[in-house]
């Protein structure tokens, strides 16, 4: 009998650790709804708005314990801003050269893809606001360096992915960075030095 | 002032020319007059970007070379007998340090593709330093030479999306026009040594390096640039009067200089697929 009651205490403590294991739930993000978008300042005049289209990671969140995790790759040959080639004779080749913005982009002025293909965000700590994560502080790498980046969830919110059936959770995940932190310098201040990065992300559990 | 030093006319040719004007000028009657190459380099880039080497990039050791030739050009030229093999020795490093430049973008490609492009990368400098070292005893030659290739960087880079190297290649040419205009006007020959040949070949293969391997430099641009030295050594103009051997050589070197930008500019023309 003692034994008994000896077993089912120890089974009681341990039932919370089982119970936070149990709570967390991870997600893979889907590549064809996570898009990393950003904003900057042209010439004080327009905010112009351009993204990167492949990207890919992974988010945990364990409402028990109020925390988590995140982590994004985001490939720089992947930037677009709208204008992938200035065709030979058009309006856009005669204002502005025969290279396009986004070439430019790419080249080692800016996100120097040839040398550095990715740029991630990983994770220190989630803060929860309810049962719902409100930021997620963590660290920033780009062209080989790494600053700490708070990003802040305007929008998470969780579902039921339509064809598979499985849970699935999406937001924005949205925060600002000074490019030249990085070494990114060119072209300051015509270009602005502050990027606001916008993170529209969706996952299914795993 | 602040908004007259953002102006990238200023960071790239206004302030670099006057910087290099004044460095040739102060000291054109010592060896170290073709210190005014690294000094409109330098001015540019602290303009443009700031001078920083971290973390160490393809572009900051670039930088850090361009920066560096210069002190062993000097050692070389205080040097009484140099070997006679150190152009050949320098052409040999020159290329082996453009490998160790672009080694974080080499290292990227599949093994035989690294091979072949650390190869052809360093043939490229190598030849370029080959050829630009023949010109240290030459001041006209050298100075052409420099406006030629800065201007060919220059548009070449703007032409591959390269802005950075852009800037680069036009402090090369403003450089190198200072010191042509202090010999033209002071009819006195500034001999570029190897203090200004090795500062001259180096910053132009490595720029054009840069452009090709982080920009959309065409490959074919490459050996085109090197027939930019090739004019200035030419003995064309070797019978005529100072002045005019200086100005005939800049406009050969400079027309010489349009083959790699032509290049360059229908690479940029060609039709997304």
């Amino acid at each position: 009998m003692k034994m008994k009651l000896k077993i089912a205490c120890a089974l009681l403590a341990t039932a919370p650790i089982f119970a936070a294991h149990a709570a967390a739930e991870n997600y893979t993000l889907d590549p064809t709804h996570t898009y990393p978008n950003f904003a900057v300042e042209h010439w004080g005049l327009s905010m112009m708005q351009g993204r990167f289209d492949k990207s890919s990671g992974k988010f945990s969140i364990d409402r028990t314990s109020k925390s988590g995790s995140a982590e994004i790759t985001i490939e720089t040959v992947s930037v677009g801003t709208g204008n992938a080639k200035n065709e030979p004779g058009s309006p856009e080749a005669a204002a502005w050269g025969p290279r396009s913005r986004d070439e430019h982009l790419r080249s080692g002025d800016f996100f120097n893809a040839k040398e550095f293909p990715s740029m991630t965000f990983k994770s220190t700590k989630v803060v929860f606001s309810g049962d719902l994560p409100s930021t997620v502080e963590g660290n920033f790498t780009m062209l080989g360096v790494t600053k700490p980046l708070t990003l802040s969830f305007e929008r998470f919110k969780c579902g039921q992915n339509r064809f598979s059936k499985k849970d699935r959770c999406g937001g924005n995940a949205v925060g600002k960075f000074k490019r030249s932190d990085f070494g990114m310098k060119a072209a300051i201040p015509a270009v602005g030095d502050e990027i606001t990065l916008n993170i529209e992300f969706e996952g299914d559990k795993d | 002032m602040s908004t007259l030093l953002d102006d990238p006319l200023v960071q790239a040719a206004l302030a670099p020319l006057l910087l290099a004007l004044m460095v040739s000028g102060v000291l054109q009657r010592t060896r170290f007059a073709w210190l005014a190459v690294v000094a409109a380099i330098a001015t540019e880039v602290a303009l443009s970007t700031g001078i920083g080497f971290t973390p160490l990039t393809a572009s900051r050791k670039v930088l850090l070379l361009v920066l560096l030739a210069p002190l062993i050009g000097l050692a070389l030229d205080l040097w009484p007998r140099p070997p006679r093999a150190t152009p050949a020795l320098l052409a040999a490093l020159g290329g082996g340090a453009a490998v160790w430049a672009f080694w974080s973008v080499l290292a990227q490609s599949e093994p035989l593709q690294m091979l072949a492009l650390a190869a052809a990368l360093a043939l490229f400098v190598g030849l370029m330093l080959a050829l630009t070292l023949r010109l240290r005893h030459d001041g006209a030659a050298g100075g052409a030479a420099t406006v030629a290739l800065g201007l060919a960087v220059g548009v070449t880079a703007v032409l591959s999306a390269s802005i950075g190297n852009f800037a680069h290649g036009i402090a090369l040419a403003v450089a190198g026009a200072a010191l042509l205009l202090w010999q033209f006007t002071s009819q006195r020959a500034l001999a570029p040594g190897y203090l200004g040949m090795l500062s001259v070949g180096l910053a132009g293969a490595l720029f054009t390096g840069g452009s090709f391997m982080l920009a959309q430099l065409p490959w074919y641009a490459m050996p085109a640039l090197l027939l930019v030295p090739l004019a200035a050594s030419l003995n064309v103009f070797a019978q005529r009067p100072p002045h005019l051997r200086l100005a005939a050589l800049t406009l050969l070197c400079v027309a010489v200089a349009s083959v790699p930008m032509l290049a360059a500019w229908l690479a940029a023309r060609t039709p997304a697929p």
